[in-house]
């Protein structure tokens, strides 16, 4: 189930959230738990089970960790090294057997089945945070979570257990055991979600309708919007789930961080990824990168580290050769800007960064957008004049989708989100004006889950 | 406030800034009370009362608006639910009995409209309220999968003496290109066209084109295909009745042959459906009536049979169309009712011909075929009933979609 569905919003949030506000404190996370599980087997009957499981291991081997942290180093280290391998091989055997199974077998003499296995939804999302507990513990960043209620309910957290952001346990620790509820972090949840929603609905599907459009109009002009608007799609799809994660939480009295940060502002591509979905950048950082040593052991070194994390971050977002080479592409704009262009951008004109950043995430999205890579080099050449220049369909929903194009690239730049803040702190008039906005808005895209069946989920399925 | 002041463009501003728009919030929550609790309170208005009805109001079987049969409560067992398929229809039983589900389509139109789009699901508003459905590109392997059908058929009735018709009618998008949006104008449907010209003449099918000449109708200013419709208006229907009598040697027919009747002035077609836009205003339909119609009789196989040719209760409907002969059905007879001995012509056809078939009904007998229904061999039944005319009917829409047309070859040996 994704939040931007009919049966999200008037089924299972209605449900939740009136048996969530009415059970006394002490329960909330049990009706959490218990909501969650329901959620994700509502997509996925069968692998509540491994989710069940994951859970428990999880939990026995904090536990654990915990226990014999003050006693013995080594059996501390032992049970999270066990965490790790026993959470890593559900995720690789889930998501990954097949594609290694497919590669293998082009290798003379072998032949190895693919399995089919459709993949837990929010499987990479949930082990990875699971993971973070279990570290956590171990290098006395957490305390350990005794209830197994509240752990349960930290990894399967519904707002954020399919799509982000990666909760990391320590952020979260504090409000599990006692989080207050108000009416301030009520309303500023429901703002945050409904923005979330319209940013989803209102803006990422009509641009992914356009992709598919464009992207396979076999035009120049064309293939070169088709893939401006996947790059529209694609931000406002997951950032939009971002933001209705971040307002359910705010509803239920949690503070998620933040998980973009406008990146298509970015003045280098590093800082691209200081803004593009922060929470998995933080986690590779804490969790590979310093682990690995970070940059203080020597360039080679930093280098090697950097080209694992990047490997790793591409091949995090599919069991495809395209998602690895999207990983290396970035690893090796990063290195070259670590070595010198970073400090040449910093005193180049504002304009000058900025487009060279977006002419390189621009293509990023291109090398992401095909796990084919045969259709991929056929829409590159598409790109570059191996076909006709344009065509009527092409010219008519260009002109059709000016003023959405407008809006995404306003939406795009902090200015909204600060003005928006200016007016609200100044004038009650315009809060007024804001809180009506925002039940318009939400019918509005009521009104479009109603009339459309186009509502994909790009990261749906990480 | 003040820690956005310095952007020092790390992740942390990012934290930075969702803390001080928190904070911002909390300093305020006394001055924002009644605002925020209206806020709350409306949000969870809003999703509560429609929750409700949804569950309360009863099930619709079927939506006249989309004239389409909509998802009641999916089936629910182990095996249904852990194969995913109760979830999936789950989700479209929700869209589809959602309550005010009309309401709701109109208003996404409406903020489609808002944005200047022009089109809204494949619709294009084009000059003067006119709905024009948009089909950038064919099924050009099904179309001429379908015309060589059609080719088999002809040349195999031929042989038997028997004269065949083709008549190949446009869609809205062929015939009004001149009100579309001039960045969208006539390309694609002049390379459709194109297609089928080429298609037909590698078939050895000739055609009678019933694009032009309505073109040129239209662009007259006449109202020759309906505004909210694909179909085209009675009139439309006629001037295509004169251009197929023209190739197949029937009467033609002027407008001062006829009693017009204003049969509705509130019709909504499907394209209208489709483009959700609640603001246009209705297409009327007018029967030409001449003087013996009503002595006619139109029986429906498998179905009930009235005298003359129309419907008339499918006026109150929304499906208003059907009212001509009845609507789709497998096969339709048109016969006097004295059981005067009249020549039988074989019609073929999309549901186009319904419309001209009253012409064509005036001085014969008719059989109306719809192939995408009837299963029977069209050679035997023209021997069989002793035809020796057949007018082949289709829109471009229906010759480029899978309707049946292998049927055709039905009963024509092993060629």
């Amino acid at each position: 189930m994704v939040f931007s569905s009919l049966e999200f919003l008037f089924l299972f949030f209605a449900v939740s959230v009136l048996i969530y506000f009415t059970v006394p404190l002490k329960l909330r996370n049990a009706v959490l738990l218990a909501v969650s599980l329901l959620f994700y087997g509502w997509g996925e009957p069968v692998y509540v089970f491994l989710m069940i499981g994951t859970i428990l291991i999880d939990y026995v081997c904090g536990y654990l960790v915990d226990k014999f942290k003050g006693t013995s180093r080594k059996k501390a280290r032992g049970f999270m090294i066990a965490a790790i391998v026993i959470n890593l091989a559900l995720l690789g055997f889930f998501k990954y057997y097949d594609f290694i199974a497919e590669n293998l077998s082009a290798l003379p003499f072998v032949n190895i089945k693919p399995l089919g296995l459709s993949l837990p939804i929010g499987i990479s999302f949930y082990t990875f945070q699971a993971l973070s507990y279990v570290i956590d513990v171990y290098r006395e960043d957490a305390s350990v979570q005794k209830n197994p209620v509240s752990f349960g309910a930290y990894v399967t957290l519904f707002p954020q257990l399919i799509a982000g952001p990666i909760v990391r346990y320590r952020d979260v620790d504090e409000q599990l055991r006692r989080r207050e509820h108000n009416i301030v972090m009520l309303s500023s949840g429901i703002r945050t979600f409904i923005c979330g929603l319209a940013k989803k609905v209102l803006l990422a599907n009509p641009a992914g309708a356009l992709w598919d459009s464009f992207g396979s109009s076999g035009t120049v002009l064309g293939s070169w919007l088709g893939i401006l608007f996947f790059s529209f799609q694609i931000y406002f799809d997951f950032s939009g789930y971002s933001d209705m994660a971040i307002g359910l939480g705010k509803m239920m009295g949690f503070t998620f961080r933040e998980n973009f940060y406008y990146p298509y502002m970015s003045k280098s591509v590093t800082e691209f990824w200081r803004r593009w979905h922060i929470s998995l950048g933080t986690w590779f950082r804490e969790y590979v990168y310093i682990p690995l040593g970070g940059n203080r052991k020597g360039k080679a070194r930093t280098y090697f580290n950097l080209f694992v994390v990047w490997f790793l971050t591409g091949l995090w977002h599919g069991a495809s050769w395209n998602f690895i080479i999207w990983g290396l592409y970035f690893f090796v704009i990063l290195v070259i800007e670590k070595a010198f262009l970073l400090k040449k951008l910093e005193k180049a004109p504002a304009l000058v960064a900025r487009v060279y950043t977006l002419i390189l995430i621009f293509f990023c999205w291109w090398l992401f957008a095909f796990d084919n890579m045969a259709e991929g080099i056929s829409y590159l050449s598409t790109m570059f004049g191996a076909s006709q220049l344009t065509s009527a369909a092409v010219n008519f929903d260009f002109i059709s989708s000016i003023v959405l194009l407008c809006i995404l690239i306003v939406s795009s730049t902090p200015y909204p989100r600060r003005i928006y803040y200016r007016l609200w702190e100044k004038y009650a008039a315009a809060r007024w004006v804001f809180a009506a906005l925002s039940v318009i808005v939400l019918v509005v895209c009521t009104a479009y889950l109603v009339d459309s069946s186009y509502n994909p989920f790009l990261y749906f399925r990480f | 406030m003040k820690a956005l002041k310095k952007d020092n463009h790390s992740h942390i501003s990012a934290d930075e800034e969702q803390s001080a728009h928190l904070a911002l919030e909390h300093s305020l929550a006394k001055k924002c009370r009644f605002v925020n609790i209206s806020l709350a309170a409306s949000f969870f208005a809003f999703i509560f009362v429609f929750a409700a009805l949804f569950w309360l109001l009863p099930d619709r079987e079927s939506s006249e608006n989309e004239n389409r049969a909509l998802q009641t409560f999916p089936e629910f067992s182990l095996q249904t639910l852990s194969s995913g398929k109760f979830t999936e229809e789950f989700a479209k039983y929700m869209a589809d009995q959602f309550p005010a589900r009309d309401f709701f389509v109109g208003v996404k139109a409406a903020s489609e409209c808002a944005m200047l789009k022009g089109q809204n699901n494949g619709v294009i508003t084009a000059r003067g309220g006119q709905l024009i459905s948009r089909f950038d590109s064919i099924d050009l392997e099904t179309l001429d999968t379908n015309i060589d059908c059609v080719s088999k058929f002809a040349k195999a009735a031929s042989s038997d003496g028997i004269s065949v018709t083709c008549a190949f009618a446009g869609r809205t998008m062929d015939v009004m290109t001149s009100s579309l949006p001039r960045t969208y104008g006539s390309e694609a449907s002049d390379s459709q066209l194109e297609a089928l010209d080429e298609i037909c003449l590698s078939h050895g099918v000739e055609y009678v084109d019933l694009v032009s000449p309505l073109r040129a109708h239209y662009e007259n200013g006449e109202y020759v295909y309906y505004r909210t419709d694909h179909h085209w208006t009675t009139l439309g229907a006629m001037y295509a009745y004169n251009e197929i009598a023209e190739a197949s040697f029937l009467p033609a027919v002027s407008e001062n042959d006829f009693r017009k009747e204003t049969a509705s002035d509130s019709f909504y077609g499907t394209t209208w459906s489709s483009a959700g836009t609640v603001w246009t205003s209705p297409d009327t339909i007018e029967f030409f009536r001449y003087d013996g119609d009503d002595m006619l009789t139109t029986s429906v196989y498998g179905g009930e049979s009235f005298s003359g040719l129309y419907k008339r209760e499918a006026l109150d409907t929304k499906d208003k169309y059907s009212a001509f002969i009845g609507g789709n059905a497998a096969r339709v007879d048109i016969t006097s009712k004295g059981g005067e001995k009249r020549e039988k012509i074989l019609v073929v056809k999309d549901s186009f011909a319904h419309s001209v078939a009253p012409f064509i009904a005036k001085n014969y007998d008719v059989v109306l075929i719809d192939l995408r229904y009837y299963t029977g061999s069209l050679i035997n039944l023209c021997r069989d009933e002793g035809i020796n005319k057949v007018i082949i009917l289709y829109n471009m829409d229906t010759l480029c979609s899978e309707a049946g047309f292998r049927r055709f070859r039905t009963g024509l040996g092993a060629s």
